[in-house]
Parts: structure tokens; sequence; C-alpha cells
């Protein structure tokens, strides 16, 4: 098994739920480089300069977001040449039968809405971390 | 049968007797005759000669030679008559015409009389013929008046109907002549529907602001083709009643007998109520349509805002959610029992206040769901439902009928069996519960039920209970939102179908519900 170890960009507005995250990752003894973005601009711009890795790694993203949200994220994402191929998993509140349809449209590798009970989310991030380790990457 | 003998022998009066009797017999043109039956010798006097249109005496007479005279058509009369009054005897008369040499035809009235033996047998006729042409001229010139005062009269009856028809018709008729159009007949519906008499003007005098009309009937007059208007507005210059009006009217061109286009027929009804009828209900209907095109938008918006609502409702509170839960985490051992217990108070409070919120989701969602009406074995579905729900295995599901196929929504059906059932086994405390299904046909619906041997409802609460988050019992004590009940309610009322409730305190309860078997089409705006 190959050690390099897979980074994840939160793509995440809500400070709570971005602490979720991390307490989770913690929780489950994830050491996995956690990258925070509060909303699509930002994050665009930091993978574009370079200040997150493009490769080996797994965007977890929100769809309501100020500013530019998550589905507008991925469309940018999947039209810009060097991060088209990003895997983006949602990670959302939304269950709607909209946001779902258009997702996946945009060749999205997963969508889970968030569980509300902690014990319950941190259960859904080691399903994530156990199954992205088993996934082959370029 | 007379059989006469051709021998005859001319009696000529020569006396002066008989000259006076010929004076009178001229004067009165009436012809004297006798007929000695066994001889068949017949004398004429000179008058009746005259009246034959003979000279007297220029020839013999014998009865073939008066009935050669007799005009063809009356000579069966006459030999019927003389039969009959040489058999009988007495008196006759009759009517006969004759003709003279030179054709022309005369009206005679013969009278006469048989002479008879002492054995009663004929041996004369005697009598007179009386020349009535004149008379008979007269009484058919009178005849001919008469049957032309008829006719006249007739006419003028016809004529007389024919102009109340015209006058009294229910319709507007009018006829324009020439090319001017000008008026020469209006009966009083159409002065009365144009407000003004336009007998002896064009047209464009008596209605001036009309110009449509005018080259409508220009064209008809040219073309000699009939129009026809319907629903034609037109407003009059000179009107007190209302602004418009509406006609259906039709310009006949008239022909005269060569054929020529010489007149217009105008005939107009007027159709303004029926139109105004007409737009008030279509105006109805588009007010309608509005009101459902508002209706349904208000409901979208409802539905978007009670998803957003609870969207960003539910945010907040699994943040309190996680918080509660990390302040417990990292206080540890250092955490009292009290602390603890509050904290998670507080936890299950929002659970509750999410269970909440999703109620209000799924009551939004009933009838928008995704799902489409299909035939669904009730059989099958309870039976899932009772698996879905892990009903206790001391619980008894008692199946009272078999359950039908319905047509309608798979999951609004399931949720309605979920939450009935459901309800049936949550509140239920007896010590061998029970809960039962059944079904039955009620007219064009199926009547099904779910009943239970629980604690059951008093009746002052059976109308409540139907209500959005009403709940009977302290929330603390039996887990409910009062959102299953209001959602049973919604799905089959909106499927056409009623809900009600039968129970008593202490007796269990059973809710009963219709479903239209015409497919329970949900009637969602």
């Amino acid at each position: 098994m190959s050690e390099r170890l897979l980074n994840f960009l939160l793509v995440e507005d809500d400070e709570i739920d971005v602490m979720n995250v991390q307490r989770a990752f913690k929780k489950n003894n994830m050491v996995n480089p956690l990258y925070t973005a509060s909303n699509g601009v930002e994050a665009l711009s930091e993978l574009r300069r370079g200040a997150i890795p493009t490769e080996r790694t797994i965007v977890l993203l929100d769809l309501n977001m100020p500013q530019m949200n998550g589905l507008e994220f991925l469309r940018e994402v999947r039209k810009d040449p060097r991060l088209h191929a990003l895997p983006v998993v949602v990670l959302t509140t939304s269950d709607l039968e909209r946001d779902k349809i258009e997702a996946y449209d945009m060749n999205v590798a997963g969508y889970i809405v968030k569980p509300v009970t902690f014990s319950a989310f941190v259960e859904v991030m080691a399903t994530l971390k156990k199954y992205w380790s088993l996934v082959e990457l370029p | 049968m007379i059989r006469p003998n051709p021998t005859q022998v001319i009696e000529r009066p020569a006396s002066d007797e008989g000259r006076l009797r010929d004076e009178l017999e001229r004067l009165a043109h009436i012809g004297s005759w006798a007929w000695h039956v066994a001889a068949n010798r017949v004398t004429w006097s000179d008058e009746l000669y005259r009246i034959y249109g003979l000279e007297p005496g220029s020839i013999e007479v014998t009865f073939e030679a008066y009935l050669s005279r007799v005009h063809e058509e009356d000579r069966p009369r006459i030999v019927e008559h003389v039969q009959a009054a040489l058999a009988r005897g007495g008196a006759f008369e009759y009517e006969e015409r004759i003709l003279r040499p030179d054709g022309a035809v005369r009206y005679l009235r013969s009278r006469g009389e048989v002479v008879t033996d002492g054995a009663g047998q004929p041996v004369r006729m005697i009598g007179t013929c009386q020349d009535i042409t004149v008379e008979k001229a007269a009484e058919e010139h009178e005849r001919q008046l008469l049957s032309e005062r008829i006719a006249r009269q007739e006419a003028e009856l016809a004529q007389r109907r024919l102009r109340e028809l015209f006058q009294q018709a229910p319709a507007a008729i009018a006829l324009t002549v020439g090319p001017e159009h000008r008026f020469e007949l209006a009966n009083p519906a159409y002065v009365q529907l144009s407000g003004r008499d336009p007998l002896g003007k064009t047209m464009r005098e008596a209605f001036p602001e009309a110009q449509v009309f005018l080259t409508l009937l220009d064209r008809a007059f040219a073309t000699g083709e009939p129009y026809a208007g319907q629903e034609m507005p037109v407003h009059f210059a000179a009107d007190d009643g209302p602004g418009q009006r509406w006609f259906n009217f039709v310009y006949q061109p008239i022909r005269d007998g060569a054929g020529r286009v010489y007149g217009i027929m105008t005939h107009a009804v007027e159709v303004t109520e029926q139109v105004e009828a007409r737009r008030a209900v279509e105006r109805q209907a588009a007010e309608l349509a509005q009101l459902t095109r508002a209706l349904e938008r208000s409901n979208t918006e409802l539905d978007q805002f009670a998803y957003v609502a609870s969207h960003d409702l539910k945010a907040p509170l699994r943040g309190i959610a996680s918080l509660s839960a990390w302040i417990e985490e990292d206080l540890s051992d250092a955490a009292s029992p009290e602390l603890r217990r509050n904290l998670d108070l507080l936890r299950s409070r929002v659970q509750r206040l999410e269970s909440l919120i999703d109620g209000i989701l799924a009551y939004a969602r009933v009838g928008r769901s995704n799902g489409h009406a299909e035939p669904v074995d009730l059989e099958g579905l309870v039976a899932e439902t009772i698996d879905l729900l892990a009903v206790p295995a001391d619980v008894e599901v008692r199946k009272a009928t078999a359950l039908p196929v319905v047509t309608g929504t798979r999951t609004s059906l399931q949720q309605v069996f979920q939450n009935l059932l459901g309800n049936a086994l949550k509140h239920n405390r007896a010590e061998r519960r029970w809960i039962e299904v059944g079904a039955r046909e009620h007219g064009a619906a199926w009547e099904l039920w779910v009943g239970d041997n629980g604690p059951g409802i008093a009746p002052q609460f059976h109308e409540r209970i139907w209500g959005i988050f009403q709940t009977l019992r302290p929330r603390d004590e039996v887990e409910g939102t009062g959102i299953g009940l209001a959602l049973v309610k919604k799905i089959v009322e909106g499927s056409g179908g009623r809900v009600w409730l039968e129970s008593e305190p202490g007796r269990g309860a059973t809710f009963r519900f219709t479903w239209p078997k015409n497919g329970g089409i949900e009637r969602f705006l």
C-alpha cells in the first residue's frame, strides 16, 4: 500500500461544519492534510496558484455558500484544464433532487447528506477515508 | 225509346191571334212548340225559329232535328228528361244549350207539359223555350265578378298577413333599393333596434356613422353575394342603451325577374345579451385560470419556503448538536452528572426540533412526490410496512379481510399505513396487543381501516387529532411530532377520500379512510 497520504480540501462556509470535519479527522486518527476554503472563489484561487496541491486531493464540497456556491465552483473546476479531473464529493445538507442531478451531471464522485449527530459524522468521515485509500489515483 | 216518324207537317199560325202571339213571343224571347208524339210531328213558333237562328218555317222539325241542334254535352240529359216526362206525364223544365247555324251558342230554358189521352197514354207534348242567353251571360259576368272579388280579397289577406309578418317579425328586417341603398321598407323591430326611422333615406343619410356596413352593403350589391355577419359590434351615434351592442345579420341581395340585383334585404338579430353573457363567462373562466395560476404559484412558493426554512433551520441545529457533543467530550472527566444530563436533554430537544422540521417538510411535500398513480396491492404494501415498523413479536396483526389492489401513489399509500400502523403500535399498552387491518367496498370507493386495542381516544379529541402538530400526550412520554395524522388526512383528502375515527377511551381505536376506486387521482394544484 502506497503510503503517500491523500489530501483533503474542504470547501465549507460554516465554521462549526469545518470544526466538525476537523474533529472527525482527529477522532478517526486521520493525519491527512486538510485544507479549507470558505467558498468557491477562495478554493479556486488557492488551487490555481498552487497553495493547495491539485494531485491526490479529494474535494469535500458544500453546496450552499456565499459568493460562489458549490455547483458554480464545480462548473469552473470542470472547465479548467488543470483541475477538471479533481475528484469531488458533495457534502451538504441539501437533499434536493435537483441538486443531486446537477451535481452528478458534473461528474461528482459522491453525494453525501451531512448527518445530524456528530457520532454519525465521524462514521461518515471514517468510511470516506477508508474508501479513498482503496481508490487508485493518477 | 222515341222513334219519331220522319214525316212532318209544319203548322203555321195565320190568324190575328197567331200574329199577336208571335209579337208577344218575340218581345219575351220565348218560342213555343208542340210535339205530336205518335206522329213525331213538331211545330215551332216563328220566334222559336228565330231563337234557333233560322228563318221561320225554313226547316221541318222533328225531335231528332231538335236534338241535333242541342249542344252535344247536353243531349243525354235532354233525352233523359223527355223520356221521364213521357213516362210520368205532367210538367217538366230544363235548361239546355243550342247551337245556331253560325256556331253561336244560346242558352234556353224549356218548359213543357205532357198531354195524355183518356187511357193515360201521352198524345202530345207542348212547351216553351225562353232564350236566356243574356241572363246567363249576366249571371256568368256576376259570377266572374264575385270570384274576382274573392281572389282580390284573398290576395289582400295574403298581403296583409305578409305585412303583419314583416311588421311583427322578431327580427329587424329592412329592404334597401339601388346602389345608394335607399330604404324602401323597415319593420318596427328595425326602427327600434337602430333607434331611427330610415324610410326613404339612403344608407349614408340614415347611418352616417356606419361606414363599415355601407362598405358591406356596397359589396353585396355589386357581387350579388349574401353577407352574414356574426356578432358584429355596432355603435349607434344617438344611442341611450348599452354603449356597445352586437348583432347577427345577413345582407341578402334581392333580384328582379331578369336576375339583376335591385336591392338588399337586411335581416338582423341583436345578440348583445348572449355576447355579454358569454363574455362574462369567459371573463370568469379567465379569472379562475388566473386564480389557479396564482394558487399554483403560491403553493410552489410555499413548498420552496418549507424546504428552505427547514434546511436553514436545520443547519444551526446541527451546529448546536455538534457543539454540545464536543463540550461534553472536551470536559471529559470534569463534567458533573448533572451537566451530562443537561447536555443529553439539550440534544434530545435538538432531535425533537429536527423531527418537527422533517415533519413540516414531509407535510409540505404531500402530493408533490415524484411518484405516479399506479395499481398498488395493499396486501403487499401492508406486509412491507409491518416489516418496516419492526412490529414486536407479541403484537398480533389481524387481517379482518383480504386487502384490495387500489390505484394511487405507492409512497403516499405507504405513508398512510405507516402512520396508522405506527400509531396503533406506539400508544398501545394493552397486555395482549393486536392490530387489525381490513377493507370493504363503499360505493365508488374502498373503505380501509386500521384498528387496535390501545387506550382509545375520547370523542372530544376526534377532530383535533387530525391537525398539524397535535399530540394528546406529553412529548416526553411518547415521542411524536404530531404530524403523522395530519399527513394521513392530507394524503387521503387529496385523493378525494375522507378520514375519520371510531374510538372510545378504553375501547381501542379504529381509524378509517376511503380511497376512490377510480384511481385516487391526487388533486393537488
